[in-house]
């Protein structure tokens, strides 16, 4: 008898499980498989760091790029201490920058990393943060060329 | 501020014959500052008159109607101080909280409503989740001093970003080590400091708030959250790991 009833709970609650994880399958892949987790050497010249967070939620995002001698991003690795949203949108941007040149990667918005991972709309900020991660990563790798060149 | 709340404040008379009338002000009665605080916020308010009979509420802390003896809307959902009747500090008394809680609930709660009407039983829902709610956020120091904030008029917004690279790497490389720690010795180590560095932080919001500063109140607000983080990391591998304290 009480068998009978928890089966006929377990089976109402199912259902409901599903509805209820609402990440899209591009965003738990990254979240399960991120790719580029790690660190470079940030006194590197070449290497650009860019270090981020987000007060609202208290994330921290690390997002750092290797940049070869003819100015293309040749290795992006990252580490997001934060929500699912947040790690994915980390390993999605270094895919994305990798390969690309400086300036193709200055032009990354967090539209298209929203846009390719489905974010609902409170997690919006998650792409907002890996962009200004970019952002920062690519500043401080021209700062650090600036130098270079005095 | 309207002409009747100057005069609560400047005629020490009028206050000594609210005393009298409302009993629940005389608890606060040896401490003038927050006697004459509570007395004019009570009455900046607009007058309540009872959903029922009409009458206007003579006090509306009071959760029935003095008349009819109703349940009565909660009077100001956005302040759970005020749900409470508590001073608006970071600093407060759990105790006092907890047990005006359980006075609340055990008058609120749905339960005590089943043969009442539809209306009354709404009533009760409603208060009785609102009560949950402001209690579950006033336990919580990080939540309380958030509210607070709200409460002073600042929120913290999403958009925002914290420019202080060194503190950010400080939570970055201790996040790194608590990822790294390998055994059970080191988590718990790592705990402790945790906590401690969180009953600082809580300690110099409360500074803020007590002095009125309420822009550094924020920003040590923001620090907080960053640790409650780091907190919840913890908390998470422990779980994992199985490891209990």
């Amino acid at each position: 008898m009480a068998l009978n009833a928890s089966s006929k709970l377990l089976r109402v609650v199912s259902p409901l499980r599903t509805v209820t994880a609402a990440y899209h399958p591009n965003v738990i892949d990254h979240y399960e498989n991120p790719r580029n987790v790690g660190s470079l050497d940030k006194n590197d010249v070449t290497v650009g760091t860019g270090l981020v967070g987000a007060p609202a939620c208290g994330d921290v995002m690390k997002l750092q790029i290797k940049v070869d001698e003819n100015g293309k991003i040749i290795d992006a690795k990252f580490k997001t201490f934060g929500c699912g949203s947040a790690i994915a949108s980390s390993s999605l941007a270094t895919e994305w920058v990798k390969g690309k040149t400086v300036d193709q990667a200055l032009e990354l918005k967090n539209t298209d990393i929203a846009k390719e991972l489905s974010l609902p709309p409170v997690k919006l900020h998650c792409s907002m943060l890996a962009e200004d991660a970019i952002k920062a990563a690519l500043s401080d790798y021209r700062i650090k060329q600036k130098k270079k060149e005095n | 501020m309207s002409f009747r709340n100057i005069l609560l404040i400047r005629m020490p008379q009028v206050l000594t014959n609210l005393q009298k009338r409302y009993h629940h002000f005389n608890t606060l009665a040896n401490q003038p500052h927050n006697l004459t605080f509570t007395v004019v916020k009570r009455f900046a308010h607009k007058t309540l008159k009872c959903w029922q009979c009409g009458i206007e509420r003579k006090n509306i802390g009071e959760l029935f109607c003095e008349q009819c003896s109703y349940i009565q809307t909660p009077p100001d959902k956005d302040n759970y101080f005020k749900v409470f009747e508590l001073d608006e500090h970071f600093d407060i008394d759990q105790k006092q909280l907890t047990r005006k809680y359980r006075q609340m609930q055990s008058q609120l709660h749905p339960d005590k409503f089943t043969n009442k009407s539809e209306k009354e039983k709404d009533i009760s829902e409603e208060f009785s989740s609102l009560v949950n709610k402001a209690y579950n956020t006033l336990q919580m120091p990080l939540k309380r001093a958030i509210h607070l904030l709200h409460v002073k008029g600042e929120t913290i917004e999403e958009g925002q970003r914290i420019d202080d690279p060194e503190f950010l790497m400080g939570i970055m490389e201790l996040n790194e080590e608590v990822e790294n720690a390998d055994t059970d010795e080191k988590l718990k180590n790592l705990k402790h400091k945790n906590d401690n560095e969180l009953l600082k932080i809580a300690k110099e919001i409360k500074t803020c708030f007590d002095e009125n500063q309420i822009t550094k109140a924020k920003e040590t607000i923001i620090k907080m959250k960053y640790y409650n983080s780091v907190s919840l990391h913890i908390n998470n591998l422990m779980r994992e790991k199985g490891i209990v304290e």
